[in-house]
């Protein structure tokens, strides 16, 4: 199917949406009105970043169509595309908010060039461990925070996915030092890639289906992508010896699933709450399912060769620097980035000084 | 008897539609068209001034609503107006209430391995006890239990990682857990009774009264935001950490088989969706309130005291002394431990690797 097709089959079921949804479209009437007996049959593509081969990630977009499917009785049905398909895997944010799709999954950090503030949406380095950044999210302001970001783009966002803390990824030669990091050629995206450059590498951004031919052919002598799992769908495994750790750019990764605006406003309110409940589900399934899985592949990389090397303390130190005076910078330049920053910041110290309680205490222990 | 006679009605107003709709049809069959009003009553084991974790309850009956548009109407009902908090499961077995919202471990009496469905002392973080339930077998596992019970499970809320509870005096030491009389369910209670302790349960809104009147001199609860509200400060000085018998904690929204089976396919997905957005909204409430809630305590003079390593050690190996016997003498507690145990190990390699490295940098900087 071409593009001119696709595009008639939007515009078909944008119509099919009709008065019941726009009678339905304010949220201020009484929950009764929106009773399921009118619900229209509502056909949405959802356009993606990942590989399909990718299927814990692509796995967060079928979560959610699965999902809708069953809470509306196959009535609300979203086809999510691998990336490329409809737009390019970076280019989610640009395909949604033209309205060329209705919505997307993607990572907010690919957007950083359009607003720095959109690092705070997926990770920052050195920033929430995964439960402290669903916590942010979910009740500490971040939802509203990064939905007053995207909303400057005509979209609404939800969380709706997470691969947990990554790796510090594939390099041809171990790299412990900060001297190691001078010239290297690394695929890293974000403000991770930012860190790094201050570092010395000369930093690339590729889409996950280049990363193993760059790696192989040498373009690239490093790459980090998210972790065991992956990593080894993308056969990096096979292109580079040394695996490193941490991956301090990202201790956390959320995905969002974003919406346009015309989109949602025209939806039910049902549907509004179907969307955002089937988005929480494929948030936590989508970490359960790497929390699973990276253990097991871990393995398998380990007895296929491959070497762990953790980054030096005095790497880390420097990048963790780096990083800090970068938020500084970007706080003083930039108002949304400030806003969110100073708010991030607070509840951060508070929810570390409450994790070093509970959770540090047991994790030494156990 | 009200009550009673609103349940039957509700039953009954589930008719013929509820039973056409049963999941071996084909789904656009289950037309919303035709979907019918449903009232259930879901009876919880917590106060409602607990309000994040009787929030799970409250939460779970907004979705519904807000995903039904109206027509999927749960009430939740405070512990002890329909049932007692530990007998939730009986009430849900029976049949008085169609659902309810409660703690696996209070039902460690019937069936041991009820444990895992809440987490065992040394057991999982949050992250893996949510990662064994939704992709590692817990859930199956879980709901094998359940169905004994003529229940259905689904994972509905974690405390995150608890305290280790409060003390009239600081206990660091194996020696001063001899006859102490602290409130603990579960295993955990299991174990700090092998550890000397003598060890009772008492549902949340009688702990404080049980330290005024000197019936318990230490109790646990969850955590800094629910324990002050139950007013634990007041009564007790030392707050012990880490809570090492909740390193997480599930809890379960429980639903009685026969009126699962009568709920519509997409009533029962609705169901399914609300528990697991609730599962993590709960943590998430928790993780945002207990460190404002543990500032507060402290400026109001409670004194943090850590466990000893050698009371933690003591405690350790007769948790897993007891995981041994349990599975020895007990083949659901068995099949369920193996699994668990061999999932444990390869997310720990994985943990330590992607999380410890990181959180041991954390410390640092």
């Amino acid at each position: 199917m071409g593009p001119m097709k696709r595009r008639k089959v939007l515009n078909t079921a944008a119509i099919g949406l009709g008065s019941a949804a726009l009678a339905a479209c304010a949220g201020r009437q009484p929950q009764g009105s929106a009773t399921s007996a009118d619900l229209p049959n509502v056909r949405w593509r959802m356009a993606t970043s990942w590989p399909a081969s990718l299927d814990i990630l692509y796995g967060g977009a079928t979560t959610i169509a699965d999902r809708l499917r069953e809470l509306s009785g196959g009535r609300f049905d979203i086809t999510p595309y691998a990336g490329g398909e409809l737009v390019p895997g970076n280019q989610v944010l640009d395909g949604v908010q033209s309205g060329a799709v209705e919505c997307g999954h993607t990572s907010s950090y690919y957007y950083t060039g359009k607003n720095p503030a959109l690092a705070f949406a997926t990770s920052l380095p050195f920033g929430l461990n995964t439960q402290q950044q669903n916590a942010w999210l979910a009740s500490g302001g971040g939802e509203e925070a990064v939905n007053r970001i995207y909303g400057d783009f005509g979209l609404v966002a939800f969380a709706a996915g997470n691969t947990g803390a990554q790796m510090g990824g594939w390099f041809k030669r171990p790299v412990e030092q900060v001297a190691d990091l001078k010239g290297l050629k690394m695929r890293i995206p974000g403000l991770g890639g930012e860190v790094m450059a201050r570092l010395g590498v000369n930093i690339q951004a590729l889409p996950a289906g280049e990363i193993f031919l760059a790696l192989e052919r040498g373009a690239i002598d490093a790459a980090e992508w998210v972790g065991p799992y992956d990593d080894e769908k993308l056969g990096l495994a096979r292109a580079a010896n040394f695996y490193h750790y941490p991956g301090w750019w990202e201790p956390t990764a959320t995905l969002h699933a974003i919406v346009n605006r015309s989109q949602w406003d025209a939806l039910p309110e049902v549907y509004r709450q179907m969307f955002r409940v089937a988005c929480s589900e494929a948030n936590s399934l989508m970490l359960s399912r790497y929390e699973s899985l990276n253990g097991p592949a871990l393995l398998r990389l380990l007895a296929g060769g491959t070497t762990l090397v953790p980054f030096s303390r005095d790497l880390l130190k420097a990048a963790h620097d780096a990083a800090f005076a970068i938020y500084a910078d970007l706080a003083q330049d930039d108002g949304d980035f400030r806003r969110v920053y100073e708010q991030w910041t607070v509840f951060r110290q508070a929810v570390r000084q409450w994790n070093n309680i509970n959770e540090a205490s047991y994790a030494d222990l156990a | 008897m009200k009550r009673r006679q609103v349940l039957s009605t509700a039953a009954i107003g589930l008719g013929s539609t509820a039973w056409a709709a049963r999941a071996d049809q084909p789904q656009a069959s289950s037309a919303s068209s035709s979907l019918p009003a449903i009232r259930w009553r879901m009876a919880t084991s917590w106060p409602a001034s607990l309000d994040v974790t009787y929030g799970s309850a409250v939460t779970i009956a907004e979705r519904l609503r807000a995903l039904s548009g109206g027509r999927f109407d749960v009430i939740p009902y405070p512990v002890g107006e329909l049932a007692p908090s530990t007998q939730v499961l009986d009430a849900v077995q029976s049949g008085d209430v169609e659902c309810g919202h409660t703690s696996s471990h209070y039902y460690f009496g019937r069936n041991p391995a009820f444990a895992f469905a809440g987490n065992l002392p040394f057991g999982f973080n949050t992250q893996q006890q949510n990662a064994w339930l939704a992709s590692g077998g817990g859930n199956e596992a879980v709901n094998r239990l359940y169905g004994d019970f003529g229940a259905v499970a689904f994972a509905a809320g974690n405390s995150g990682a608890q305290m280790g509870g409060w003390f009239r005096k600081p206990t660091e030491q194996v020696a001063d857990l001899q006859g102490l009389k602290i409130r603990i369910p579960g295993l955990g209670g299991a174990v700090m009774a092998k550890l000397g302790a003598d060890v009772r349960n008492l549902p949340a809104n009688e702990i404080l009264v049980a330290f005024e009147r000197g019936d318990i001199d230490a109790a646990e609860w969850t955590g800094p935001y629910d324990d002050e509200k139950l007013g634990l400060p007041k009564v007790a000085s030392f707050y012990h950490y880490p809570g090492w018998w909740s390193p997480s904690s599930s809890t379960h929204a429980i639903v009685n088989r026969s009126q699962w089976e009568a709920l519509p396919e997409v009533y029962r997905q609705m169901f399914r969706s609300a528990c697991s957005e609730v599962n993590s909204l709960t943590v998430s409430r928790y993780e945002s309130l207990n460190g404002p809630a543990l500032q507060r305590l402290l400026a109001g003079g409670t004194t943090l005291v850590p466990f000893s390593r050698d009371l933690l050690k003591a405690a350790h190996d007769a948790a897993f002394q007891m995981y041994a016997d349990l599975a020895r003498d007990n083949g659901d507690f068995r099949r369920i431990y193996e699994p668990w145990t061999t999932f444990r190990q390869t997310v720990r390699q994985w943990n330590s690797i992607n999380e410890a490295s990181y959180a041991d940098l954390e410390a640092t900087t």
